[in-house]
């Protein structure tokens, strides 16, 4: 069988399963991805990976091929004016809203590693500490993929992981070095953050809404008809009047009516519409 | 443009600065680098250079150097008043360590080995500036 019948099976699956799109000009992408599972498997080649697959993709098979496809790449405040506007908008607009310290719920639905939900405990915590006040807050960080979740839970981070995107000051503060020459979070941050598996394209299920959502560069991937079936989704988990954050490439022209976008600090961030006295009557 | 004096014993060590910060690209009209980096070898040479007059927007600045080691350097810039902005750039890199030296008052801290993006990132968070570079 010829490598391009291969990576377009491959694909395929992956389309099905996470709405994740290889262009053809991609392929050598996902031949390097192959490559890579067939190794972690004990396999020679994508060849004998293909063989294995038409016994059936599940189980760790599944998660292993599902975990490569998806893209982990990330860093600390990544995309900083992004957190700046979370805290001239978000926070400040809570602290007003909220002085008896009603719970901020946040959601980071591609937490990876963990490097954005770690960034934003730690711009809640240093808001509060400027404020002097105590900010009551959740974040819940998901991922398809267990592989980096099974990371993301440890909070441990390597020298060259902590000096991208993250200000020496806030190093000292927030992390404490071990015997391994690892960098680990303090429980202060850690305990604000819990880490669960989560396929967007699935059904969501959570106990309360949330104030903010920060879904950054994952509708890239997705057709269209994907993107506008994971924001409905997505949107029905955010609180009216709440906030969504996409990547700065990313826009909702064409993909939802439910939200007004608001610009701060450079940053474009989306807030879903409160509903309409109309819709209220009705 | 951007003026950095890099302080550090060891040769090697300018040599991949060097080579990183020739990624900034060149100022296309003046035919010049945007980054110009000059190289001197422990605190004494640096004091010496800054006392001469020379001024620069950036140092970045070693621990373990002879004759004048970093810290004590970095000591002696407070002493005279010299406010250049300071990124510690060092394998001493313990939390005691970089907890000791923000205190003292440097910008930011760079841990050996790093890679250009941790470089650049540094630069463009201290200046202020946003010195791009070819990856």
């Amino acid at each position: 069988m010829s490598h391009d019948k291969i990576l377009t099976f491959f694909a395929h699956f992956i389309e099905k399963e996470l709405g994740i799109i290889y262009a053809e000009h991609n392929y050598f992408q996902l031949k390097n991805r192959l490559e890579e599972i067939a190794k972690l498997k004990g396999i020679e080649t994508i060849e004998r990976l293909y063989e294995e697959a038409q016994k059936g993709i599940q189980g760790a098979f599944k998660q292993l091929l599902l975990d490569i496809a998806t893209n982990n790449e990330t860093s600390f405040f990544r995309d900083p004016k992004v957190f700046k506007a979370i805290e001239a908008l978000i926070l400040a607009e809570y602290q007003k809203k909220s002085p008896f310290g009603a719970r901020l719920n946040i959601w980071s639905a591609a937490a990876s590693t963990g490097q954005e939900s770690v960034s934003t405990a730690i711009l809640i915590k240093e808001f509060a500490s400027k404020m002097g006040v105590n900010i009551n807050f959740g974040i819940t960080a998901t991922d398809i993929s267990e592989r980096v979740l099974t990371r993301a839970r440890k909070g441990s981070y390597s020298q060259l992981e902590v000096q991208r995107g993250l200000p020496a000051p806030l190093l000292i503060k927030y992390f404490k070095k071990d015997e391994n020459d690892t960098w680990q979070v303090v429980p202060e941050i850690k305990n604000c953050i819990q880490f669960r598996t989560q396929n967007l394209k699935e059904s969501l299920s959570f106990p309360e809404p949330f104030d903010l959502i920060l879904c950054r560069n994952v509708l890239i991937y997705q057709n269209v008809e994907g993107k506008k079936e994971i924001l409905n989704r997505i949107t029905k988990t955010l609180a009216p009047g709440a906030f969504l954050i996409m990547g700065s490439g990313e826009s909702l022209l064409g993909l939802s009516n439910d939200y007004e976008s608001v610009s701060s600090e450079g940053a474009v961030i989306y807030r879903k519409k409160m509903p309409s006295l109309d819709k209220k009557a009705a | 443009m951007l003026n950095v004096l890099v302080i550090d014993d060891t040769k090697s060590v300018h040599a991949f600065v060097r080579n990183m910060l020739q990624k900034a690209p060149q100022v296309t009209n003046q035919h010049s680098p945007s980054v110009i980096m000059t190289s001197v070898y422990n605190g004494q040479e640096a004091l010496d250079l800054l006392n001469s007059g020379k001024s620069f927007d950036l140092i970045f600045l070693d621990w373990e150097m002879p004759i004048l080691d970093g810290p004590s350097t970095f000591a002696e810039f407070n002493k005279q008043g010299i406010k250049i902005p300071t990124i510690m750039m060092t394998t001493k890199n313990t939390f005691e360590d970089i907890s000791k030296m923000l205190g003292m008052g440097v910008s930011e801290y760079l841990m050996k080995p790093f890679t250009i993006d941790i470089l650049f990132e540094k630069i463009n968070s201290v200046t202020g500036q946003d010195v791009p570079y070819v990856a």
